[in-house]
């Protein structure tokens, strides 16, 4: 007999949120007499079935409906299915239990079940039938209770206790305020010394079945964003003010820390072709994986540093390769990547630091120097001493920065800390994606590593559409488009570039002034005071920026944000927009007087 | 909204943000082609219109005064139906009173700009609220009945929202009444994909809005709206606060001057060098694109 009582009643008093939402995948994982669950506990559980890996909207109505009522209800279903071979109906549980709380507005809503899959259906119904069903994956559901407890507590950090019993012994295990992923494993190695009693051999095939559908629902981590409410149905969490605080601490770590940022930056990103990139570990493997997101690293890196130009460089056969120059088009860096993509030999560090370090020479001296390595091999295969070229690096102040694809080496670490840039190697695709977006953002400026220079441009004005001109760059006509040069008056198809005739550096207006919104970050808002918020005369009815309510339900005063220029008030949600997208504040904004400052 | 509605939201469904400027110099200014009162008029003939096209489409009307901006009218809030026209104008009223008791004296001199960055952050607060509202809501749009002069002042305020509307995807639509062109909502039009007009004759005000703004954004893929007559991409430096088409940007923080500077009054940065490195000698290859 296996029994889980999750979070039981007496310790979800002292738990943080006392409502535990649960996802249970019930085709081919429930254990037969539905014991398991714990027949008498009325917990505050919701129920979330996912069938055939696809989540049904079929929500556990009542908390006070024992789960193992529902666990029989499920068992019905599947014999129901076996006998007839039609879609399970629905048989009340209500009626076979004694013990279920049985009242008429607990009736379960019929859910839309896709039929089970064929030999998993059978290979359990014959289990069921030889009365074999105590010992069926218990082991295999307890993991998977866990992951999803795991899952669901892991990102919250909420405190939770488990307590298992086994044949009738009950193990409690408890543990508040430490990690989950801790937790785990004291458990899943106790069940695992329990189980070698049980030992089933299809525990393990179940098991291998499990992970990699299961993963992907452990990824999206839809539940997540569900809440019980008062009559047991599952609502959209409310955790807009958990949010806010959260976006609250960021601000204050990014405002404090006001810090000077290196707007034009020239850099390298050297993409690793070595036979360590055909690996299929990332599918369909690390070099389409790694193509795809330097494809998107570009596009963000160019929407955030209008100025600053990149280049590309491979690594393949023990040498490295220019792709592409610096330049300031992502097309073509882009279709250059996506036109050379064969790996082969081995990767060599020394040969692609050197390379670049002799192409950053050349730049002008305000810009700032960087290399983002993306690599895949587990070693270098050098010509020389690497560790002199870090020192070269190091005294061109070139910025090294790493991100590795399998596992963590020692003469990338070196080579990061040496120059100021940062090391990391990625888990997965989404993780890589994440890694490679962190660098698209200015890095801070450290003031000796660019001087600061004025820098002659020109705004060319865009030509209206329809007119017929000569292009300088490509030197053809075409209609429509085109910039033209505010020295020489020279028509330039593109920008930002330069002037091919009078060799000024032609930019658009906008592209510099993406950035402003760093030059002149808005003060935080402030937080009214409950005190305050209390007097009706005090505090506005509406948010100034998008006329919400400030009053919470019942009429009582909500929370709400003041500006400290213009002590307008705002609602958390236009907080977090206007000091994250919008880059204004709508109050100081509109008022005449502080237009001066 | 109605619960009882049921969100019928198709793709032609609207929210449309109107921006009114109520400067009172600029409609001085313009007395005699086009009175306020004629331009209310025409408003109120192409909001009824709006809302006429689709019973779900909805709009908000947003003041852009000269010295405060305020919500005037929404749709979405007015109970009374029929009395649309009369809360809508008495609210005017009251916002063009109030925006002139905030007037002090020595600003009158000057042509006198309206406050076109607050209300554009007004209206993306707004259209950030529906889309908060559920995965179903109209699809929104600006439109700025723009017509005093630019604020130089307001240059990184107003691209601050061009881009956060760029972002939600948000067109921003102008219609110029003023005599100049405004280079501001040229960018504001071009960057987000809105459509910018400038009308040559004022008297048929209500053709053109009816015509060019008034179709929603799914249909507009079928119709040959204005093209833009050139976009002014010049920017204002932040010394003067004057519009230039070629200036110094500071390498640090890419501020913009008009002149040379020893310091950059923006971020502090000292420039060590002359302007040796300007990236203006002409001789060289342009392959290379780098200095040195
Ligand atoms: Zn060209
Ligand atoms: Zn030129
Ligand atoms: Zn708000
Ligand atoms: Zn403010
Ligand atoms: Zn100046
Ligand atoms: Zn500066």
């Amino acid at each position: 007999m296996f029994c889980i009582g999750a979070a039981a009643a007496a310790a979800a008093a002292t738990l943080p949120s006392p409502s535990l939402s649960f996802l249970l995948e019930w085709n081919g994982s429930v254990a037969g007499d539905g014991s398991w669950l714990g027949g008498d506990a009325h917990l505050p559980l919701s129920i979330l079935p996912l069938v055939n890996g696809t989540a049904v909207s079929f929500l556990y109505p009542s908390p006070s409906l024992s789960l193992s009522s529902l666990c029989e209800w499920r068992r019905a279903c599947r014999d129901d299915s076996r006998r007839s071979g039609n879609r399970p109906e629905l048989r009340s549980p209500l009626q076979r239990r004694t013990d279920a709380v049985a009242s008429p507005q607990n009736q379960i809503p019929i859910p839309k079940l896709k039929p089970a899959g064929k030999e998993r259906g059978a290979e359990e119904g014959d289990e069921a039938s030889t009365g074999n069903t105590r010992r069926i994956r218990s082991g295999a559901i307890q993991r998977r209770v866990i992951s999803l407890l795991r899952s669901k507590y892991f990102t919250v950090k909420n405190r939770i206790s488990v307590s298992w019993s086994v044949d009738g012994v009950e193990v409690l295990v408890r543990k508040f305020g430490i990690g989950v992923s801790n937790m785990l494993r004291q458990e899943t190695n106790g069940e695992e010394r329990r189980l070698n009693r049980d030992e089933e051999d299809e525990e393990e095939e179940n098991d291998r079945g499990r992970d990699a559908w299961e993963r992907t629902y452990a990824d999206e981590r839809s539940w997540e964003s569900l809440q019980e409410d008062e009559s047991g149905l599952l609502r959209p969490i409310d955790n807009k003010t958990l949010y806010h605080a959260q976006y609250r601490r960021r601000l204050r770590t990014a405002t404090s820390a006001r810090i000077q940022k290196g707007l034009i930056r020239y850099l390298y990103v050297v993409i690793d072709l070595s036979r360590a990139a055909t690996e299929i570990d990332y599918k369909p493997n690390r070099m389409v994986v790694v193509a795809r997101q330097v494809e998107a690293f570009i596009r963000e890196f160019f929407d955030q540093n209008p100025l600053s130009q990149i280049g590309l460089l491979t690594l393949k056969d023990g040498v490295a390769h220019c792709l592409t120059e610096l330049g300031g088009s992502p097309e073509s860096h882009i279709k250059a990547l996506m036109g050379k993509l064969v790996c082969s030999g081995d990767a060599s560090l020394q040969n692609g630091l050197d390379l670049v370090h002799s192409l950053l020479n050349q730049i002008p001296s305000y810009g700032h120097r960087e290399v983002l390595i993306l690599y895949s091999a587990l070693s270098t295969c050098d010509p020389g001493d690497i560790m002199e070229t870090i020192q070269k690096c190091k005294s061109s102040k070139i910025r090294c920065s790493v991100i590795g694809l399998s596992a963590e080496l020692y003469i990338c670490k070196y080579l990061c800390q040496e120059t100021g840039g940062s090391y990391s190697v990625s888990l997965d695709e989404p993780h890589l994606k994440e890694l490679v977006l962190e660098h698209a953002p200015p890095p801070p400026a450290i003031a000796e590593f660019a001087i600061a220079n004025l820098i002659k441009m020109g705004f060319p004005q865009r030509a209206a559409e329809g007119v017929i001109s000569i292009c300088s760059c490509h030197k053809e006509a075409k209609v429509g488009g085109g910039y033209t040069c505010p020295r020489c008056k020279a028509r330039v198809c593109e920008l930002p570039t330069e002037c091919c005739i009078c060799g000024l550096t032609l930019v658009s207006s906008p592209h510099l002034a993406r950035s402003y919104h760093h030059l002149f970050p808005i003060t935080p808002f402030d937080d009214v005071a409950p005190s305050v918020s209390s007097d009706p005369h005090k505090v506005p009815k509406n948010c100034f920026g998008c006329q919400q309510s400030l009053l919470a339900p019942g009429n009582l005063p909500g929370l709400s944000v003041t500006c400290p220029k213009c002590k307008q008030h705002f609602c958390l949600d236009c907080d977090i927009y206007i000091h994250e997208s919008l880059h204004n504040c709508p109050g100081c904004e509109s008022f005449k007087h502080s237009e001066s400052q | 909204m109605t619960p009882a509605a049921s969100k019928l939201y198709t793709d032609d469904v609207s929210l449309l943000m109107v921006l009114i400027d109520t400067n009172p110099f600029f409609w001085n200014s313009i007395k005699s082609t086009l009175s306020f009162s004629k331009f209310i008029s025409n408003v109120l003939a192409f909001l009824n219109s709006i809302l006429l096209l689709n019973q779900l489409n909805q709009v908000v009307l947003i003041a852009t005064g000269y010295n405060s901006c305020d919500y005037i009218f929404d749709s979405s809030a007015s109970q009374n139906q029929n009395q649309r026209a009369e809360s809508l104008l008495q609210k005017l009223e009251e916002f063009v009173e109030k925006d002139e008791s905030l007037c002090r004296e020595d600003s009158v001199d000057a042509p006198g700009f309206s406050l076109l960055s607050g209300s554009l952050s007004m209206a993306l607060c707004y259209i950030q609220k529906v889309f908060r509202s559920g995965p179903l809501h109209p699809r929104p749009r600006i439109l700025c009945l723009h017509g005093s002069p630019d604020g130089p002042g307001q240059y990184v305020a107003i691209m601050n929202a061009i881009f956060s509307a760029q972002r939600s995807m948000v067109p921003v639509d102008s219609c110029i009444l003023g005599a100049q062109h405004s280079a501001f909502l040229q960018q504001a039009s071009y960057i987000t994909g809105g459509v910018y007009l400038k009308p040559q004759l004022l008297d048929g005000l209500f053709q053109y809005l009816s015509t060019v703004f008034a179709t929603d954004l799914h249909s507009r893929s079928f119709l040959q709206l204005p093209k833009p007559v050139g976009v002014d991409f010049r920017a204002s430096c932040f010394c003067h606060k004057n519009t230039i088409d070629m200036g110094y940007i500071c390498s640090v923080c890419l501020s913009i001057f008009c002149k040379h500077q020893k310091k950059c009054s923006t971020c502090g940065s000292v420039f060590g060098q002359s302007q040796a490195q300007d990236s203006s000698t002409p001789d060289r290859k342009r392959k290379t694109s780098v200095d040195k």
